[in-house]
């Protein structure tokens, strides 16, 4: 039986170095680095969506990926890409189990007409993750972006078969898989992920308020809860689907109304929101442009400023994002899973703005399903599933 | 749903059309099936009977006056008669039960299921999917620039300077919509689907055009679609401007208005503009109309035209397409007259707001693709690669 599943030859990275790797039946790598370092690059390069540089380069069971049919390349790797939405191809549930030719579990929890646009992104991931099928080398890129526990659960059941068939590569920025990883390779120098400060309970008076009411979601209506928080950090959590996004464009006023900041209708320019997907709210031909002509940021170093904002990494863009939404020192700064693509350094900037936000008088509230963040929460508001 | 629900609803949907579009079909039918359709529609039934009354008053005026039969009385230097106004008005009542017919079948089946259903050979329908999704990623793309300005103040009240702010965000969308067509191709290559060479623009000029039609359908004969596609032809060539007007007028119309015999016209219509696109980009290739800088004033003059000519050519075609479908109308030349005049003169304004749209946007767009082609390649394309020998 064929031992290296893959192999990595002289493939450059962003930094300046090449990369040798090979992975072998049996073991799963954790690629690690910062942002920009090349991770998603080289996954891409595996899965044969990106053509590697020189012959040989890049091989997954002896062939190149790049030059193979789609066809026979899927029997070779699966790969679940970083934005979950970006690997549908059906219009519906039942379509995308049918075009792929993937059985639908018995147990899967959505109507199967249900269309893929009325997913919620962690809804969409778990999807991603039901369509790998059994190829003998698992591709995940950030595999636990926006999942809950019970998707948690099911990224590592989803390992363990992928290392039982053949290996299994990933990357995981919060370090949330480290214990399934066999070994690290190191893409750059990444700092160590640092817990985030636990601080005392914000006491103030309510800055934002809003009723509780119920909004339609594609074929069903989701209840969101009324809420009144104070300055401070706070979270909202709950399962996939169960309304968090709905409920942070809610507060924004992009979603019903009734809401009140300090005990008025929010004006513009009082709410920012961080938004799933950040670089489709890129309009600019330079970054520079993008977060105000700035000559630098903690989050956006000088020498990204002069690229253009397509051509970021992930991370690299939600960087800018982050950076967009906290330059004007909003009352309400609304976040839905700021610190997805975040390295360890882009966390920890992240933050130094969030409490920076909240020294100022500030009310932050994130979706997530970090424990680092909720962790760190003043409070936490818990929706219950759909 | 089952693929022998699909195809049954099709099929009624086909046979009912006929029906409403048959001469012997008595007014009694067209105003029940009107009513049948006011009260299947989900929501709007005020703007469906709101179009169909003022569609009505247009058909009846405008025959009368063209075609007007006997009786008839002068009215100054005109003369207006009872036969015509009766049959625009039949006319009107028929256009209404046959759009309100398949408007309320279409809420009801869902394109996106249907399309599914009725089962077509998987590359066709992972093509065709590909658009749709494409479609929703830029409508949603769109919605989220539009609320990052609004939380901004950004995004003003009135509806002109709102149109104008949706317009100005043209340019990014079609990069983005770019970046939307190499995440589809990149989705079906996953997915065990190779894809063409023109795969990535023809999917991001089609789902632009589709989503510009859908966010201006309120607006008559204004939309996003007529300078996409004309960008479209002139970034990407004739291949994928024409197939792409073709394809996202198809698209459209089945999801707007169901399989209505209006598409057989307005599709190759739209089809057109984008070759009129190529055609342009080819003159400014060979020098013809290249007068330095793309937001030149021969570029700008060029565009404009476009602007205006594409309108008033597609909205003939679409007058024609009329005429020869509806049985009231249909071999009187009278009534084409008229009806071509009448286009000419209601689609003035929306001509003159086309071709200030086509001005507008060229530069930017070039502009905008321009930047892209010179940043380096995020993902770049692996079927640019020459194949192992």
């Amino acid at each position: 039986m064929e031992d290296v599943v893959a192999r990595v030859s002289g493939h450059p990275l962003p930094g300046g170095p090449t990369l040798d790797l090979r992975v072998r039946r049996g073991e799963a790598v954790w690629l690690r680095g910062p942002n920009g370092s090349g991770k998603t690059s080289l996954l891409r390069a595996l899965a044969g969506l990106s053509p590697p540089v020189r012959p040989r380069e890049v091989e997954v069971r002896g062939e190149n990926p790049a030059r193979l049919p789609a066809a026979r390349l899927r029997l070779h790797r699966a790969h679940v890409p970083e934005e979950a939405r970006d690997g549908l191809v059906g219009l519906t549930v039942e379509g995308e189990f049918r075009l792929r030719g993937v059985p639908r579990p018995s147990t899967w929890p959505t109507p199967p007409g249900q269309e893929s646009r009325t997913l919620s992104s962690g809804e969409a991931r778990r999807l991603g993750l039901a369509l790998v099928d059994g190829a003998p080398l698992l591709l995940l890129d950030e595999p636990l972006d926006g999942l809950d526990a019970a998707g948690r659960t099911v990224v590592r059941a989803l390992m363990r078969e992928g290392r039982r068939r053949g290996a299994v590569v990933y990357t995981d920025h919060a370090g949330h898989l480290a214990d399934e990883a066999d070994r690290i390779i190191d893409l750059g120098p990444e700092d160590p992920l640092g817990a985030w400060p636990r601080r005392a309970p914000a006491q103030g008076p309510v800055l934002v308020e809003a009723s509780a009411t119920r909004v339609r979601l594609g074929d069903r209506w989701v209840p969101l809860p009324g809420v009144a928080l104070p300055t401070g950090f706070h979270v909202v959590t709950g399962p996939n689907g169960a309304g968090k996004s709905t409920l942070l464009r809610r507060l924004a006023g992009l979603a019903g109304d009734g809401v009140r900041l300090r005990g008025r209708p929010p004006a513009p320019g009082d709410v920012r929101l961080l938004l799933p997907q950040a670089r489709s709210l890129f309009t600019e031909a330079t970054v520079a442009a993008e977060v105000g002509g700035a000559p630098g940021t903690p989050l956006v170093p000088r020498a990204l400023m002069g690229r253009h904002p397509l051509a970021l990494s992930r991370g690299e863009a939600q960087r800018v994002a982050l950076a967009k939404v906290f330059r004007d020192a909003a009352p309400l700064v609304l976040l839905d899973e700021p610190e997805s693509h975040l390295d360890a350094a882009g966390r920890a900037l992240l933050a130094d703005a969030v409490f920076g936000a909240v020294a100022r008088g500030a009310c932050v509230l994130a979706a997530t399903h970090d424990p680092v963040l909720v962790a760190a929460a003043d409070r936490v508001v818990a929706l219950e599933g759909p | 749903m089952r693929p022998a629900t699909a195809y049954g609803a099709l099929a009624a949907l086909l046979v009912a059309d006929a029906a409403l579009l048959h001469a012997g079909t008595p007014w009694w039918a067209l105003l029940g099936a009107v009513a049948a359709a006011v009260a299947a529609l989900p929501r709007g039934r005020a703007a469906f009977l709101a179009g169909s009354l003022v569609g009505m008053a247009f058909y009846g005026a405008l025959l009368a006056l063209a075609v007007p039969g006997e009786p008839s009385w002068r009215l100054g230097p005109l003369r207006v008669g009872a036969d015509g106004a009766l049959r625009g008005l039949q006319a009107a009542l028929r256009m209404a039960a046959l759009v309100g017919l398949n408007v309320a079948a279409v809420a009801w089946l869902r394109p996106a299921r249907l399309l599914e259903a009725v089962r077509l050979p998987r590359g066709a329908t992972a093509f065709l999917a590909a658009v749709l999704l494409a479609v929703e990623d830029l409508a949603r793309d769109f919605r989220q620039l539009r609320d990052a300005k609004r939380l901004a103040g950004g995004w003003p009240r009135g509806r002109l300077a709102r149109a104008r702010e949706a317009a100005s965000l043209l340019a990014p969308l079609m990069v983005l919509a770019h970046e939307r067509g190499e995440a589809r191709r990149d989705a079906l290559r996953l997915a065990g689907l190779d894809t063409g060479p023109r795969f990535v623009p023809l999917v991001a000029v089609t789902a632009l055009a589709a989503a510009g039609r859908l966010a201006f359908v309120a607006l008559p004969n204004v939309a996003l679609t007529y300078v996409v596609v004309f960008l479209g032809g002139l970034l990407h060539g004739p291949l994928v401007g024409f197939t792409a007007g073709v394809l996202a007028m198809v698209l459209t119309d089945l999801m707007l208005s169901g399989p209505l015999p209006h598409v057989l016209v307005n599709a190759p219509a739209m089809g057109l503009v984008g070759l009129a696109g190529a055609a342009f980009g080819i003159l400014r290739a060979r020098g013809a109309a290249a007068d330095g800088p793309v937001d030149g004033p021969t570029t700008v003059a060029y565009a404009a035209s476009a602007g205006i000519l594409a309108t008033f050519l597609f909205s003939a075609a679409a007058d024609a397409g009329t005429w020869l479908v509806l049985p009231e109308l249909r071999g009187d030349t009278a009534a084409l007259g008229a009806l071509l005049v009448a286009g000419l003169a209601f689609n003035a304004l929306p001509a003159l707001v086309n071709g200030a749209l086509f001005a507008a946007a060229v530069g930017p767009v070039a502009r905008a693709f321009a930047a892209r082609r010179a940043r380096p390649a995020s993902s770049p394309s692996v079927a640019a690669l020459p194949l192992d020998p």
